[in-house]
């Protein structure tokens, strides 16, 4: 039986027995998106509700801007172990994704998170870019197939030292993931917390309101031909800016700024995200330590999280 | 594209580079018959302001200068010393700063709440940016920033239409 129900505009809502899949998404985007899950789901029974994504109650699945839902992400009322990109949505592009993910507390979780993984295909996501006028790989990386470098023995891959920080007064008061310490080494942040309960990560550092730290990357960086430098921001999708350096102490020139940092490895969780970065881009032909800054600069006191600012795991150097 | 970035990237390191060289108002006798004006380095940045905002002439500003009513206070519970300045009522709009005696190092963002400067209270405005200044202070009075450096991307009536320039402009006077 195919019982797609649709509500767009009036936000009506048919009840068609209990496992009805309610999303709510907003405007721009539901007639795309009850088109998509229509063609690949019409087994599937859900209702799409024209409504603010960033109000999880009553949801199932939320659906809208990535950096709007950047808080509901990462205060666990929706799960950011399940999410898909849809793409960069019309003006979106500048500004971050189509984030689609399952609300935490949802009744229906299995049956939605069904739905994200239908939604965080190819296919899904090239007849959702065909509708709505999106780039279903945009830029930098994003869609796209990574393979990350084979590891060199003896090479320091990874950030080996923080050589400095800092952090507002504010941020520091309030986040709850501040060892400076957590971006060295390898990818290695989770989300720790139950289903539906407020997150609980390890592994990664919340950088608050425009914070940094500076990390030594444990031998030089040449400028090779493409990218050189990975800068892995777990959950959500918040800005980065980063800046190089060959001495400690600077002088740091900017390398990119503001820049998405939630692009997509295919077949990884859904909170991993990363944003690459030219040493070309800031005229460099080689440098040795990185400040890595948080570049959604979100007031502080505005915060909902203890994870608030880009959340950074690790940096990695693609050229060693 | 590559260009692009590169181009912008060198702009803006120019403006850090510069940013460190200070730039405290020398301040010279007064002329008239007033009580001559000792203007010093540093200052205490704490109590009621007003942030103006000069944004380049590149991004089309609705107004050449844009002023908005804010609250400074010390904040020095962080690795260094710092100043928090708040848009006055709602923190809808924040900066966040480093304050080494007398330069002041830091940045500015707003949430997705719409924030009005006082001369077009119906045009929303956005500000994603990095700031610079030295803080003065006249005759032992409160620290002020007279001229500051601001990079960045501002955004007017569309949150989304961000323009990214090195070329902003602000100050931060007691009121």
């Amino acid at each position: 039986m195919i019982a797609v129900l649709f509500g767009l505009l009036t936000g009506q809502t048919v009840a068609q027995g209990p496992a009805v899949i309610r999303i709510r998404t907003t405007e721009d985007l539901a007639s795309c998106l009850e088109r998509v899950l229509s063609e690949l789901r019409p087994a599937t029974s859900f209702v799409v509700e024209v409504g603010d994504p960033t109000v999880t109650q009553g949801a199932d699945l939320v659906v809208g801007p990535g950096p709007r839902l950047t808080r509901v992400l990462e205060s666990g009322r929706a799960d950011d172990r399940w999410t898909a990109r849809l793409g960069f949505h019309g003006r979106q592009l500048s500004a971050g994704s189509v984030v689609a993910a399952v609300v935490g507390g949802s009744a229906r979780y299995e049956e939605a998170r069904g739905l994200v993984m239908v939604l965080d295909g190819a296919v899904a996501r090239t007849a959702f870019a065909r509708c709505a006028g999106a780039s279903a790989s945009a830029r930098d990386s994003f869609g796209v197939a990574e393979t990350a470098p084979a590891f060199v023995a003896g090479s320091a891959r990874y950030a080996t030292a923080v050589v400095d920080w800092w952090m507002p007064a504010c941020s520091l008061q309030r986040n709850a993931y501040t060892d400076r310490n957590e971006i060295l080494g390898a990818p290695d942040a989770l989300n720790q917390a139950p289903r539906g309960e407020p997150t609980k990560y390890r592994g990664m550092i919340s950088l608050g309101q425009g914070g940094h730290v500076i990390v030594d990357m444990g031998q030089v960086i040449s400028n090779s031909s493409g990218n050189d430098i990975r800068v892995y921001q777990f959950t959500g999708e918040e800005p980065v800016s980063l800046y190089a350096a060959t001495s400690p102490s600077g002088p740091y020139t900017l390398v990119g700024f503001r820049r998405y940092c939630g692009n997509r490895i295919p077949g990884s969780p859904g909170n991993w995200g990363f944003c690459d970065f030219d040493l070309a881009e800031g005229g460099m032909g080689s440098a040795r330590y990185l400040r890595v800054e948080d570049g959604e600069l979100y007031p502080c006191l505005r915060g909902d999280t203890d994870s608030e600012g880009a959340d950074i795991d690790a940096v990695e150097l693609l050229n060693p | 594209m590559t260009m692009l970035r590169s181009t912008r990237a060198r702009l803006f390191a120019a403006v850090l580079v510069s940013a460190g060289c200070g730039g405290a108002n020398d301040g010279g006798l007064d002329p008239t018959t007033n009580p001559p004006v000792n203007t010093t380095p540093g200052g205490t940045v704490s109590g009621k302001y007003l942030l103006r905002i000069e944004p380049a002439r590149e991004c089309a500003p609705p107004a050449p200068v844009l002023t908005f009513r804010m609250d400074a206070r010390p904040d020095n519970g962080g690795p260094r010393p710092g100043i928090q300045v708040t848009l006055e009522f709602n923190p809808y709009m924040e900066m966040e700063l480093v304050y080494t005696t007398p330069n002041v190092q830091g940045n500015i963002g707003t949430d997705y709440n719409l924030v009005a400067s006082q001369e077009l209270s119906s045009v929303p405005v956005w500000f994603h940016a990095i700031v610079t200044g030295s803080v003065t202070s006249e005759n032992g009075g409160p620290g002020e920033i007279l001229q500051g450096t601001m990079a960045g991307d501002v955004a007017f009536r569309d949150r989304d239409a961000r323009c990214f320039s090195t070329n902003h402009r602000w100050s931060l006077r007691v009121r």
